[in-house]
């Protein structure tokens, strides 16, 4: 465990290093919040309101969307699709695997301290930005405590989910396209984007049986009150159940890629 | 008692067969062939505790693979391999903590914080006790030099550097056995002498077991009194250092400049064929078993007026070479050579 504080520690120290990089990253989500708004804004159209699978949802609460669906972002964003993919290419995941640590963890604390440094610098002022322009709605207090649960899980299933997805380098080695298909399902599905309570009804249904809003749509809506504390509780039960099977999912892949790499060699 | 047992391991890898000509990615893409290769074929060798031994061998010999096999990150396709009554790929973990391994083109630092850091997350991952981490930093300062740059980060170190760093990060643990592959690749000579030294001294004060793969002579001049060479996958000798230069470095070289051309037929009398005249240079043959080169030195002193000697050892590829032919002879006179 120690150990795993540590490389967190490490790792929010090493991003110093890419000050640049942040920087540029940091206008670039300013510049897809000003979109998303204008989107909204315009569709909206002067109304105040609109209808939809939660209620009315106003004007308000959609911009506070578009602002926390950026926000979130800047915490899971973590490149690990490409980042195992350059391990497995260059061969450097020999290294890792003369360790004593298990690397799904390492480089979930690794990421972890990313995230960090991404919070202080990079999300602040993107949510001062956020509220100062727009106006963000405030939380009731015990969504916000739900919230923050939920936050924290959507962030552990990410991960789970984009290392599964880098690990199919190890048989398929072309790892832009594994990552443009991610991003895609992503962007259509988590409610990054478009919120789950706009889609039509049928398609709302299947697509919150799927782990991608547990991400976005899941912690954003609790945030927001447009769920009652019951639907909030089997959020966050699917949440679990999710991590469960992707945790046991990941080792049985992370086994089978061991495996392979053992055999041929990499 | 051996810490290492290595028996008839092989390595076999699938490889496929890349056509030329006409429509040859087509024909690789859509009817795929491939063929065997043997990386590492039957070898057999054991190891004891304090032992530091050369792994030596022409490129693509398979001394990687050996390693990656007893690190435990390749299965053997047959044989077996045993490392303090461990199989490495069945315990990697366990056999993890109790090794250390430098791969000579790659590092295991963390490439944006200061090097210390990365030492300080290495007592963390082995747990090292305090004491112990201090006591080898002190060490490991005295003798390589690291305090010059263990607080910039990775990312600013020559290789020299990096690589100084690399061994200590390796050894922070004290492992029973270092694997060292091919450590003193691109190192300048002085960075080179430091990490002999170094690797000498933890062998000595540890009885750490070192095995090394490395295409310098010096390296194993020396480090090494055991040498296991390896061809095209198969051992083609294990033992002496000594034993092998004495009996397949069969001729040293040996050039001399006097102020004026030697006449030939001096020359000739002397060492008959193994000679060659350039101008004032003379490059003279050293056949072991008939000559020494301090008798052909004296020859010269007393046959003319020296002006410089220079004396060129046989390199270990040439050892190889000499030795490859020694075993393959009836391939040689019949094939392509
Ligand atoms: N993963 C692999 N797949 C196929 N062939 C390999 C693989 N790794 C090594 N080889 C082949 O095995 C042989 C031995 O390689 P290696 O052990 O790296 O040699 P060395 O380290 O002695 O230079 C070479 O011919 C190499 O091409
Ligand atoms: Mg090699």
């Amino acid at each position: 465990m120690r150990l795993y504080w540590e490389i967190f520690k490490r790792s929010f120290q090493s991003a110093a290093a890419y000050r640049l990089e942040m920087i540029a990253q940091t206008v670039s989500s300013l510049f897809g919040i000003l979109i998303q708004t204008s989107i909204w804004l315009a569709l909206y159209r002067g109304n105040a309101e609109h209808a939809s699978t939660a209620g009315q949802i106003s004007i308000r609460d959609m911009l506070t969307y578009a602002i926390l669906s950026s926000c979130v972002f800047l915490l899971i964003n973590n490149q690990m699709i490409w980042k195992l993919g350059e391990k497995i290419k260059t061969g450097e995941i020999a290294m890792d695997l003369i360790k004593p640590i298990h690397l799904a963890r390492y480089l979930f604390s690794e990421s972890g301290g990313l995230a960090l440094f991404r919070v202080v610098f990079q999300l602040l002022p993107v949510l001062a930005f956020g509220a100062v322009i727009y106006g963000i709605v405030p939380p009731a207090a015990p969504d916000f405590v739900f919230f923050a649960v939920c936050l924290l899980n959507g962030i552990v299933l990410y991960y789970l989910m984009s290392f599964i997805c880098g690990l199919i380098a190890f048989w398929y080695m072309v790892n832009w396209h594994t990552n443009s298909l991610f991003h895609l399902v992503m962007t259509l599905f988590s409610g990054s984007l478009v919120p789950l309570w706009f889609f039509p009804g049928a398609l709302s249904k299947t697509v919150s049986l799927l782990p991608f809003p547990l991400v976005f749509y899941g912690p954003i809506s609790v945030y927001l009150g447009k769920r009652t504390i019951e639907e909030e509780m089997v959020l966050v039960a699917m949440q679990f159940a999710w991590i469960a099977l992707l945790a046991l999912l990941l080792r049985w892949i992370w086994g089978k890629a061991v495996k392979k790499l053992v055999i041929q060699g990499g | 008692m051996s810490i290492i047992r290595v028996q008839s391991l092989t390595k076999r890898f699938k490889r496929q067969i890349r056509r030329s000509g006409k429509m040859s990615a087509f024909k690789d893409f859509a009817f795929p062939r491939h063929e065997w290769k043997d990386a590492v074929k039957e070898v057999d060798f054991q190891i004891d505790k304090g032992e530091i031994v050369g792994y030596i061998g022409p490129n693509g010999a398979g001394k990687s693979t050996t390693i990656k096999m007893m690190v435990g990150i390749l299965v053997p396709t047959s044989g077996s391999i045993e490392i303090g009554g461990l199989v490495p790929y069945k315990n990697r973990l366990e056999n993890s903590r109790k090794i250390g391994v430098v791969f000579g083109q790659r590092t295991q630092l963390w490439w944006d914080i200061p090097v210390m850091e990365t030492f300080r997350l290495m007592q963390y991952m082995y747990k090292i006790p305090q004491r112990q981490f201090e006591e080898n930093i002190r060490i490991f300062t005295e003798i390589l030099g690291i305090d010059e740059f263990v607080n910039v980060p990775v990312r600013q170190l020559s290789l020299g550097q990096r690589m100084r760093a690399d061994l200590c990060a390796a050894l922070l643990h004290n492992p029973e056995i270092l694997y060292l592959d091919e450590p003193t690749i691109g190192l300048d000579v002085d960075v080179k002498e430091r990490v002999r030294g170094f690797i000498k001294e933890v062998n000595r004060t540890r009885e750490t077991t070192v095995i090394l793969t490395t295409h310098d002579t010096s390296d194993l001049d020396k480090l090494c009194s055991r040498v296991l060479v390896i061809d095209q996958g198969s051992l083609m000798y294990d033992g002496d250092l000594e034993y092998l230069k004495r009996h397949y470095s069969r001729h040293d070289v040996v050039t001399v400049e006097t102020d004026s051309e030697m006449p030939e037929n001096l020359l000739r009398t002397r060492f008959q064929d193994d000679f060659t005249q350039e101008g004032r240079k003379c490059h003279v043959r050293i056949v072991p078993e008939k000559d020494s080169t301090a008798d052909c030195i004296a020859w010269f002193i007393r046959n003319g007026r020296l002006l410089d000697v220079q004396i060129r050892q046989t390199d270990i590829d040439e050892v190889i070479r000499n030795l490859y032919s020694t075993f393959k002879r009836p391939e040689k006179e019949t094939g392509s050579g």
